[in-house]
């Protein structure tokens, strides 16, 4: 493909300039410009994980409340919390198989006393002294990105949620 | 496959990111703009690597990274309105002596990046004796100094 040689201008230039293509670029930069900025503030917010007033969602299931992330990362470490009002010395929580798929289970504090792989995904049972409140904390590592559903059994009934990772 | 896409994933949205910084951010770099790009470098480096450092990793990305790269100029040879996007086209900031006001603003340059130019270039002293000043593709202001006598 012959290049074409650039027209002589008058004032002596001999260089094609495409002002309107670079006026475009212009405008399209200050546009980007707003966008990086509006991106920045939703990171601010928790919209992309990590921490933020958005970032973590809170249900309420009878008397147990979950904390899960709503955005978390892929292959990041995301926390889910769970807090239980005083009840039996033994308490169990129940993950879902979509679960297990799409986190790997890092640690577990306090540590199950068992845990049982169950046709649903795996159930967890916690000695907790009897009469005391008590928080899990279950931390994990995502396994991929997309939105990712699945369903928490806790003590008064299934808490069905939805974290997005990120890529 | 993940390997690959991620390499690709990257080139693309640093280029992206870049063009639409503009051209000056990089032009004029200050010892503070240096350290910004060596920070933009790590933190890509980590999206690239992930949690995977080993040989076939690093030998796949950059295989990515240089086939994105070839490939992208040829896409850009044989489509001139997409290199033109891509890459920018010179701006003439001052023409024949006069100075293109809304250029200079659109393209965040001052004045004193042309008389820095024309010094650095030909040791001009004056505004007036720049004939012409065009904002090249690679950030860099092409000084052309008036014919003396």
């Amino acid at each position: 493909m012959a290049e074409e040689v650039p027209e002589i201008r008058p004032d002596g230039l001999q260089l094609r300039e495409w002002r309107g293509v670079q006026a475009r670029v212009w405008t399209a930069q200050r546009v980007a410009w707003i966008a990086f900025a509006v991106l920045l503030l939703a990171g601010l917010a928790g919209l992309t994980g990590s921490g933020g007033p958005l970032a973590d969602g809170r249900e309420r299931i009878g008397s147990a409340e979950i904390v899960w992330p709503r955005v978390a990362r892929w292959q990041a470490n995301a926390q889910i919390e769970i807090a239980l009002a005083p009840g039996a010395s033994r308490r169990s929580i129940g993950l879902s198989h979509d679960f297990l798929v799409a986190f790997r289970i890092a640690s577990i504090h306090p540590e199950p006393s068992r845990w049982t792989a169950t046709g649903e995904g795996l159930r967890l049972e916690f000695e907790i002294e009897a009469g005391s409140a008590s928080t899990l904390s279950l931390h994990m590592k995502t396994l991929r990105p997309g939105i990712v559903g699945y369903a928490v059994d806790l003590p008064d009934g299934t808490a069905r949620l939805a974290t997005v990772v990120l890529p | 496959m993940e390997s690959v896409l991620r390499g690709a994933t990257v080139y693309l949205v640093l280029m992206v990111i870049f063009r639409l910084s503009g051209r000056r951010t990089l032009a004029q770099m200050t010892p503070f703009d240096f350290v910004l790009l060596l920070i933009v470098a790590e933190t890509t480096q980590q999206a690239l690597l992930g949690d995977d450092f080993s040989l076939t990793n690093s030998v796949l990305l950059i295989l990515t990274l240089f086939m994105a790269d070839i490939g992208l100029s040829y896409v850009k040879k044989f489509l001139p309105p997409l290199a033109r996007l891509l890459d920018g086209t010179p701006t003439v900031l001052v023409s024949d002596g006069r100075i293109d006001r809304d250029a200079l603003s659109r393209a965040r340059i001052d004045l004193d990046d042309i008389l820095a130019a024309a010094r650095a270039q030909h040791g001009l002293e004056r505004l007036d004796q720049v004939k012409s000043a065009v904002l090249e593709i690679g950030g860099t202001i092409s000084i052309i100094p008036r014919q003396q006598g």
